[in-house]
């Protein structure tokens, strides 16, 4: 039997992550290894539609999942969120969207051309009480736009000030979108400002209240767009270029390192060593990939800095 | 960074295997000091490969701009080994709108390197091109250690002067080069050119 490939592993490693945070979601699933992290809804299902020739049931599954509960799905971060992937991402991500679209009416982007699916109709979400749908509940809450984001955003730092850009990153929308959203929970009371160095900062306003209403937040928050980014561009660049010429898989890493640096600090990952010249960063790169994933999958965030991360104790979680 | 040949050799080699990884070919000529190490005609180190035409279909056209696709992998490959973005350049590649020496593309020595192949001036063109770098820049630049290392003839030098007439008529270029011609042994180089 041939050993399994560096690209295999990861592909293996990332379908597990994927089903775990569905499982969480309620697809009919074995694992869940992320009950007290925050599920982000559409970098998963950008994830599960780059990893759909490798798991055709967790993309049936999670399929019916969209199907069901499209209403909860943002398009608008769809959008966003492709238009700052790489082609082979939106490529992958056409047919899944098409095939959603067959189905039930969404303004998703994607190709038009759905492969033939049944919805299995296994999908189940009873409730989003639960900490990791805490994202969701938002939507629930403020509907599918930038001020669920923010909220989310907010209530999971309840104790940091964020500019308009911060918050656009995180939220995945337009800073003009943010910025609209934000003058409304001011007037609202939610919001309060401060000028730093000639820019506005915006934190939460009536933190306890807010908290009580938001329900239970996860330990756990990351960033999930730069990270699956970064998660996808390794495995591409170990499927393209791991049976290479030592040289080639140098240059490879090391041009995937400098296309990923700023990813790799929005997600707060810990870098591999890029300063090193020589082929052993070929080595570096995949080991570092490899617990990058295996670590997500698994639920573990000792992968993580301290900086972005937000860790709720369980005593000061609402 | 300066390379040796075996560094420049290297250098090609992950170049040429990066391109052929994504898909790219390409054909280039190149001249100037990187060219003498690959032909091993010097020995002295050089900071770059001067690139000076893009050869398609068999024809010379100009290297400016590189496409896209090679200044990426050059700089990548200069990532990673340390050498700088521009290790490769086009810099010289102006030569070519006044005109290489007859025979030019017939006498480049070939080298391939994966999806790469480098036309390297021969002698006899380095020795044109030296003559001429070395009038323009005068006695104690680097040109004139080169072309003496090229142990060139009376008849190369002669040749070489009057192509070099093609690029610059001027009367001021004409007492440099007999000058030039002088320091190398042809003493009645201005009866000649």
């Amino acid at each position: 039997m041939a050993p399994i490939t560096s690209s295999a592993a990861i592909e293996q490693t990332l379908a597990e992550l994927a089903w775990s945070l569905w499982t969480e979601l309620g697809v009919s699933g074995v694992f869940r290894h992320h009950s007290d992290w925050n599920v982000d809804l559409e970098p998963l299902i950008i994830l599960t539609a780059a990893l759909a020739d490798v798991d055709p049931r967790l993309r049936d599954e999670s399929t019916d999942w969209c199907i069901r509960y499209a209403r909860l799905v943002a398009a608008a971060r769809l959008k966003t969120l492709l238009s700052l992937g790489d082609s082979e991402t939106r490529s992958a991500f056409g047919e899944y969207s098409a095939t959603v679209r067959a189905h039930v009416r969404v303004n998703w982007p994607g190709g038009d051309r759905p492969r033939p699916y049944e919805p299995t109709g296994r999908s189940r979400l009873d409730s989003l009480g639960r900490a990791a749908l805490f994202g969701l509940r938002q939507r629930a809450l403020f509907g599918t736009g930038a001020r669920a984001e923010i909220i989310r955003v907010l209530a999971s730092n309840p104790d940091r000030a964020f500019s308009a850009a911060e918050l656009a990153d995180d939220a995945a929308f337009t800073k003009r979108a943010v910025e609209h959203e934000i003058e409304s929970l001011r007037l609202a009371g939610l919001v309060t400002w401060t000028a730093l160095h000639g820019r506005r900062q915006f934190k939460v306003a009536r933190r306890d209240e807010l908290l009580a209403f938001v329900g239970s937040r996860p330990s756990w928050t990351p960033r999930w767009a730069p990270l699956i980014r970064v998660l996808l561009g390794g495995y591409r660049l170990l499927a393209r270029v791991d049976s290479m010429p030592p040289v080639v898989r140098d240059v490879e890493a090391r041009k995937y390192l400098r296309a990923m640096r700023a990813n790799i600090e929005q997600a707060d990952l810990t870098t591999p060593p890029a300063s090193n010249v020589g082929i052993l960063l070929w080595d570096e790169v995949v080991d570092w990939l490899q617990r990058v994933t295996l670590a997500l999958a698994r639920g573990n965030p000792d992968i993580f800095g301290e900086s972005r991360l937000t860790s709720v104790s369980s005593s000061a979680r609402a | 960074m300066t390379f040796d040949s075996a560094g420049m050799d290297s250098a090609l080699d992950a170049l040429g295997a990066v391109l052929e990884a994504r898909g790219h070919a390409y054909e280039i000529a190149s001249v100037g000091g990187s060219s003498l190490l690959l032909l091993g005609l010097t020995t002295r180190a050089t900071n770059d490969l001067d690139v000076v035409a893009l050869v398609q279909n068999g024809r010379y056209a100009t290297a400016e701009p590189l496409p896209d696709a090679l200044v990426e992998a050059v700089r990548d490959v200069g990532d990673a080994l340390g050498l700088g973005e521009r290790w490769l350049n086009s810099g010289p590649t102006d030569l070519l709108r006044l005109g290489l020496p007859d025979g030019f593309a017939e006498r480049a020595v070939r080298r391939g390197y994966g999806s790469l192949v480098l036309h390297v001036a021969s002698r006899l063109d380095q020795i044109h091109l030296k003559l001429y770098a070395s009038v323009d820049q005068g006695p104690r630049s680097k040109h004139v250690a080169d072309l003496r290392l090229l142990s060139p003839t009376r008849d190369e030098l002669l040749a070489a002067a009057r192509w070099t007439r093609q690029h610059d008529p001027s009367d001021p270029f004409r007492e440099e080069l007999v000058k030039a011609l002088h320091y190398f042994g042809v003493e009645d180089g201005a009866d000649h050119i």
